[in-house]
């Protein structure tokens, strides 16, 4: 049993790393589509400045970054570079490597979309198995009305209500990560009670969405295990609703939400653009989005890229954790 | 109030050979707002070691009854009547006294009630395997027994009813069993506390033929070993023949006829006992004769009319008498009960 689970995970595992590659193959090809690149683009931003710019200093450049060579060329030196020197390419728009760009929002990023992530889930399954188990109770209505205007209102506007009333109360929007006080100050015990003053709002706005759905999905879930047929069976032996529902109900019930954990992750991550904007938080959706504006193509290539990496790796992880999860699953996975 | 309650408990007595007695049993199931009759009035009387077919079209009652004995309806089910149990150490209780899912219940719900299933393969979660959930009802009524006890219990309990390599078998998950296996391991898990009562619901309309005969054989066969009583409702004549001392023939929540099996078989009184009867197809009919179905559906159980629950399906209903007034229950013959009209007039 255990070295068939161990051949399952290595068999995923490689599957994963060919997709790696063709995602890779993919992700170059269409950076490079539009068409002009930066350079273009450069020049002649100088250009309507007043500058002239010779042909030459323009092949120079590009010969610099490597433009005027074929795409192949071209993917194979981002390619060997990620692989061997970690080296992702150069930020054209920021002046700098992609990967000092990327480390420099990555951080802030992966902390909001996991503390949201944990909201999310922390909230919305203790609730949806209320509503399932309290069903048509004052507390399951309530819920309910909260789940589905919380999934009717569009994020952004959240913010911008929840910002005016932060402003109303403490006369602070509460916009980006940090008061302008502490905003260069060095790491403090007030800066960081800063810090988690500022992430109320942006994981009220970016978790409420994810959190309603979830409530119903888990709600549902719940519903359709407790009635079935088990159920009745285990309380015919005589056991205590409670260990029904918690033992094997919501047992249950999570599979499908943990199957999804993975990928929920990703949506996290790309869902905050519009609110990144509204909210003036510098995360990584604000970035990607300049990037894509202004055809910075190594750093919009590497933002996608790992986008697309942590998806597969979510995917990989969900599979894993199903696997674990339910035996009909593994049994299915491993012998199919 | 509650030193009333006890008092009360107290007054109840069944004779040496009964087990179990409804009176007057009332099963209403309240939906969207709608009141079903599902079961309306029934008496009921089951002998220590007997097995009582309950018979009936879907949809008449014959689950909901069972499940108020064992007491796993749904919420939005209520009762009224009483339904007399007689315990291991000899107490009488009603039933429907105590809290659904309380603990005085659940002390007598896999212990001394046990109840197996139409859809084995539906009875066990998908998500553990067979020995861990079978071995908690082992764990449940006897607290001081370990993991090991239970499991020694549970194999010996699979070997009794014919799972072989209980060993291995009680390491798998349901998905690895067929069938007729998880039939066979859910009567092993229910009996393994020696029941004085074991409610079969259909316990064999899912499973094919072949298998349908190991299990009515097993279950024969445990009965005899084990000494208890067996409430089997099916929809299948041919099983209460070969099954069952006594039936009980059920109408929309009624029971309309309720005699051995050989005056029920030989004799039927109400007319919907005879159609039944007469809907079995039989080895030596001729070919040519369509096979007889009882024309019209079971009506909906709400807001019925003050009248015998059959009268709009039924071949010799009186008009004036069947459609006006609850037909009386007549003892035609000493132990065998109809509730007809035809019945009782001459009589009396």
């Amino acid at each position: 049993m255990k070295s068939e689970f161990l051949r399952f995970v290595i068999k995923k595992f490689l599957i994963m790393v060919l997709t790696v590659f063709l995602i890779s193959l993919a992700v170059f090809y269409i950076i490079t589509l539009p068409p002009g690149d930066f350079l273009t683009n450069y020049v002649g931003q100088l250009q309507a400045a007043g500058e002239s710019v010779s042909q030459e200093t323009i092949d120079k450049l590009k010969a610099v970054y490597g433009l005027d060579q074929p795409f192949i060329v071209q993917y194979w030196k981002w390619v060997t570079n990620i692989v061997f020197h970690g080296d992702f390419g150069y930020s054209f728009l920021w002046k700098m490597p992609v990967t000092s760009v990327i480390q420099a929002y990555i951080v802030p990023t992966i902390v909001l979309s996991l503390v949201t992530m944990l909201f999310t889930y922390l909230i919305s399954i203790p609730i949806g198995i209320y509503s399932a188990v309290h069903q048509y109770s004052l507390g399951d209505y309530l819920f309910t009305s909260i789940g589905f205007i919380g999934m009717a209102v569009p994020n952004f506007l959240l913010g911008i209500i929840l910002m005016f009333i932060a402003f109303k109360l403490t006369g602070d929007t509460m916009l980006g990560f940090f008061s302008a006080k502490y905003q260069t100050a060095p790491w403090s015990l007030e800066k960081f009670i800063d810090l988690l003053k500022h992430c109320i709002i942006p994981i009220l706005v970016i978790g409420l969405m994810n959190t309603c759905g979830l409530m119903r999905t888990m709600r549902s879930q719940m519903l359709d295990e407790l009635s079935k047929n088990y159920t009745l069976a285990a309380r015919a032996k005589g056991l205590k609703m409670r260990v029904i529902r918690y033992k094997y109900c919501v047992r249950a019930a999570i599979n499908p939400i943990a199957a999804s954990i993975g990928w929920s992750l990703v949506n996290i991550f790309t869902g905050t653009t519009i609110v990144a904007i509204v909210l003036n938080l510098p995360s990584m959706g604000r970035v990607m989005y300049d990037a894509l504006l202004d055809q910075d193509m190594y750093l919009a290539g590497s933002w996608l890229f790992l986008m697309a990496i942590m998806t597969v790796i979510g995917t990989f992880l969900s599979d894993i954790l199903l696997a674990w999860l339910d035996p009909r699953a593994r049994k299915e996975y491993i012998q199919g | 109030m509650l030193f009333q309650k006890k008092n009360e408990q107290k007054r109840y007595s069944l004779p040496d050979n009964v087990l179990l007695k409804a009176e007057d049993l009332r099963v209403n199931i309240k939906i969207d707002g709608a009141v079903l009759n599902a079961v309306r009035g029934i008496d009921l009387e089951l002998k220590s070691c007997e097995t009582l077919g309950l018979v009936g079209e879907s949809g008449c009652g014959k689950s909901v009854t069972s499940k108020e004995v064992i007491g796993i309806n749904p919420s939005n089910c209520s009762s009224t009547g009483s339904i007399l149990f007689k315990r291991k150490d000899g107490t009488v209780l009603n039933l429907l006294e105590l809290e659904r899912d309380g603990a005085e219940y659940r002390a007598i719900r896999g212990n001394e009630i046990a109840m197996i299933f139409q859809e084995p393969m539906t009875a066990f979660s998908p998500l553990y395997t067979i020995g861990n959930q079978m071995s908690e009802i082992i764990l449940i009524h006897h607290p001081e027994a370990t993991k090991k006890d239970a499991k020694e219990k549970i194999i010996e309990m699979m070997k009794l009813v014919g799972i072989a390599n209980p060993e291995i078998r009680f390491d798998q998950y349901p998905h690895e069993f067929s069938g007729g296996m998880l039939q066979r391991a859910l009567i092993a898990m229910m009996l393994s506390n020696e029941p004085d009562l074991l409610i079969a619901d259909e316990p064999t309309t899912a499973l094919d033929v072949t298998i349908q005969a190991q299990i009515l054989d097993l279950m024969k066969r445990l009965q005899s070993e084990l000494g208890m009583s067996i409430l089997f409702i099916t929809h299948d004549l041919g099983i209460v023949a070969s099954m069952c001392q006594r039936v009980a023939v059920m109408y929309l929540g009624e029971i309309v006829e309720f005699g051995s099996v050989r005056q029920i078989f030989h004799n039927p009184k109400h007319p919907y006992t005879g159609n039944l009867l007469r809907s079995l197809p039989r080895i030596d009919s001729d070919r040519e004769e369509k096979l007889y179905a009882i024309k019209g559906v079971v009506p909906v159980p709400v807001d019925l009319p003050e009248a015998c629950g059959f009268h709009e399906r039924c071949e010799q209903c009186m008009e004036g008498i069947c459609d006006k007034r609850f037909p009386p229950v007549i003892e035609v013959e000493p132990g065998h009960f109809v509730r007809c009209a035809l019945y009782g007039k001459s009589e009396g």
